[in-house]
């Protein structure tokens, strides 16, 4: 399933990215990477998804919907 | 400011929302731009300081979230750093997102520049219940780490030190972090091949040979040239080892060189319950409710401004009437020496009178939620409609920022990636009412017609800017993802508000109420010499015959393109009125006008940066644009109105 399909507020593996390779870089130095847990905290249907990653602290990130819809995600326990 | 190219140089390096800009601003008497969102520093700062008797030249460089860069403000930092004589780097981490930011300290330390760990935020950390061992972070990493308070100065003098320490010692032995063996090898094998030929950039040839595989556009041609069959065995094999290219793997085990630091050095403590401020942060993100709380937001930051504002305004009006008096006399008995005189003194008025006690509410209360953090969830909630009129969700921070002054604004496009999307935000931000604009609409329609007045017009602005968007976008292809940081809600000092309000007096001061005066004066003289009535003459057609407004508001509109705030001061001038109280205008007139004022043509110093940023066409395209529609405004509102 897509990050933008999943369930708020559950933890969740990024299994792949599928896009170019700036957004790609930006999604590393921002610390998403595959293998990686993420929290999707928020969900707005007419916005971003927000998501937090555990290992990086509190600070939230917001990925627009059309980027959400690109990374593949399985819940994690 | 002329520096001095002998000194040695220190730089403040860090990603985004750090606190650099505080950190900038402590260690010297300038005042940067500083808030609670990432993208405020787009551009170097630099400025002199003195440490022990020596002086240094202190540089402030754009957030960076790598030295890999993403966008123009990035680059900045990265060619900064690989082509200028620094020689120290003062590496500024959020100590609540330690793992992230060691990613980036890690490609600092590999750069080989003598280097110190600022660790800012460290009570806010531990308030989160993250604790971190300075002692063993310094083990670690082989560098100073100092912890630090850079809001408050605490921990400041002992960074100076230590500073002082670094710079006059000969030798620095940092950490290596290795990497697998496999990629090691390949760095090891581009670095013997990069000592071949002599480089004059300031790094190691270790970080240059990591580069070269990594993300070789970075370097240029001869270098690239030189490494291009490494890179391309390298990439393969890494390729067919990893899984992954080598760009995301050298990321990964940076990222994993990173984590495991983190695991040594910082424990957690288990919070029984969430701090309030999480909570409530839970609240204003959410998908209803925070549409409810930025409509809230929006109506009490207006209603403060234009309460406060109101009071401030009257206040003032009774001395400064009571100066007026005093040479009123003089319109008898010598004329020009009047005219001069009131040229002059309505400036003074106009801008003390009716821009200011507009202005500095509006500076203060928005540096105010800069700083809590709020506008980037302002960037989140409305991120949506941006996408909508076919924008990048990154334009809303210049746009944000636009609702301040165009100049930053426009610089701080160099966040969004794309150069076309860049150009278009560029465009449509002189559209924005920046805080003059703003002094002027409440000034005149609020305070002459009604709050709700306002709100229309903001209404029909955002509107405006909306459609044209939408136009434009038309050709310019889709928007690339948002990825927007959203930094953790902080309850604000109220000094960095009051501080920034006083910074924008003085600028105003400065800058302002000198164009305010001098423009006043040279109106006040157009007058004494009967030449207002050529200039109305020619405006005639556009003020008079199509828009229906008085013709004296001709001239105003020339004094506005230097300072939007111009045009309220010339306004009783050119009227011939004592305040903007009896001003011979309907409402429908008033808002005619200033629909008409707050469109048109960008201010000349948008015009410079825009310039400076993008060339002429976006200039020509932009005025274009805003004097079509505030014609079309005018008319729409004239007709609507009357």
């Amino acid at each position: 399933m897509t990050l933008s399909e999943a369930q708020t507020k559950t933890n969740l593996k990024i299994t792949y990215i599928e896009s170019d390779d700036d957004i790609r870089r930006k999604l590393l130095s921002m610390g998403i990477h595959i293998n990686e847990l993420l929290i999707k905290v928020n969900d707005n249907k007419f916005g971003p998804v927000l998501v937090l990653n555990p290992l990086y602290g509190l600070t939230k990130l917001a990925l627009d919907r059309e980027l959400a819809e690109k990374i593949q995600v399985e819940y994690e326990n | 400011m002329k520096i001095n190219d002998k000194l040695r140089t220190i730089a403040i390096v860090g990603q985004p929302n750090a606190g650099k800009s505080t950190l900038f601003n402590v260690l010297s008497d300038t005042k940067a731009s500083t808030s609670n969102f990432a993208g405020t520093t787009v551009d170097l700062k630099q400025t002199i300081i003195n440490i022990y008797n020596e002086s240094f030249r202190l540089i402030d460089l754009p957030g960076s979230y790598s030295l890999n860069p993403n966008d123009k403000a990035e680059q900045v930092t990265l060619d900064y750093i690989m082509n200028e004589q620094v020689d120290l780097i003062i590496n500024l981490i959020d100590s609540t997102l330690l793992s992230r930011s060691l990613v980036m300290t890690v490609e600092l330390i590999e750069t080989g520049i003598p280097m110190i760990v600022g660790l800012n935020m460290l009570d806010e950390s531990m308030a989160h219940g993250i604790f971190i061992n300075k002692q063993l972070l310094e083990q670690e990493l082989r560098i100073p780490v100092i912890p630090i308070t850079a809001i408050f100065g605490k921990g400041v003098k002992n960074l100076i030190d230590e500073c002082s320490k670094l710079l006059s010692a000969s030798n620095h032995n940092p950490a290596k972090f290795d990497y697998s063996a496999h990629l090691e090898n390949f760095v090891v094998e581009t670095e013997s091949i990069l000592a071949t030929k002599t480089s004059n950039l300031n790094v190691s040839d270790r970080f240059l040979a990591i580069k070269a595989l990594e993300y070789p556009v970075i370097l240029g041609s001869d270098l690239r040239n030189l490494t291009s069959s490494i890179n391309k065995i390298a990439s393969e094999q890494i390729l067919k080892d990893h899984k992954f290219d080598i760009f995301e793997s050298i990321s990964y085990e940076r990222h994993h060189i990173a984590i495991k630091i983190t695991d040594k050095v910082q424990t957690l403590k288990s919070r029984h319950e969430r701090p309030l401020i999480e909570k409530l942060d839970d609240w204003l993100l959410h998908p209803f409710w925070g549409y409810v709380f930025l409509l809230l937001y929006f109506i009490l930051q207006f209603s403060l401004i234009f309460i406060l504002g109101d009071i401030i305004s009257k206040i003032i009006e009774v001395p400064l009437d009571f100066v007026e008096s005093l040479y009123t006399p003089l319109k008898l008995n010598s004329p020009f020496l009047y005219y001069m005189t009131n040229g002059i003194y309505q400036g003074i008025e106009g801008a003390i009178g009716v821009v200011l006690p507009y202005l500095l509410p509006l500076v203060l209360i928005t540096s105010f939620f800069e700083e809590t953090g709020y506008i980037s969830r302002v960037a989140f909630l409305i991120d949506g409609f941006m996408h909508k009129i076919g924008l990048h969700g990154k334009s809303v921070v210049p746009f944000i920022l636009g609702f301040g002054c165009s100049v930053p604004a426009i610089y701080a496009t160099r966040i969004i990636e794309n150069k076309i999307e860049r150009k278009i935000t560029a465009s449509l931000i002189p559209l924005i009412p920046c805080s003059a604009r703003i002094s002027v609409i409440f000034a005149l329609a609020a305070a002459r017609t009604g709050p709700l007045w306002t709100v229309l017009i903001f209404f029909y602005v955002i509107i405006i800017i909306a459609i044209v968007g939408k136009i434009i976008s038309k050709f310019s292809g889709k928007p690339i993802g948002l990825i927007l940081e959203i930094p953790n809600l902080k309850i604000p000092s109220l000094k960095i508000p009051f501080q920034k309000t006083k910074t924008k007096l003085m600028e105003f001061i400065r800058v302002a109420l000198l164009y305010l005066v001098l423009g006043s004066f040279i109106m006040g003289m157009t007058e004494y010499l009967n030449l207002t009535i050529y200039i109305n003459k020619f405006f005639s057609p556009l003020v008079s015959t199509i828009l229906g407004l008085p013709e004296q508001l001709g001239s105003t509109l020339i004094f506005g393109f230097l300072r939007k705030e111009l045009v309220i001061v010339m306004m009783t001038q050119a009227l011939g009125i004592s305040s903007l109280d009896v001003l011979p205008m309907t409402n429908a007139q008033i808002l005619t006008f200033t629909i008409f004022v707050t469109l048109y043509l960008p201010c000349l110093s948008t015009m410079l940066v825009l310039k400076r940023e993008f060339g002429r066409s976006v200039i020509l395209f932009s005025s274009t644009i805003s004097i079509i529609l505030a014609f079309l405004s005018a008319l729409v509102f004239k007709f609507i109105l009357t």
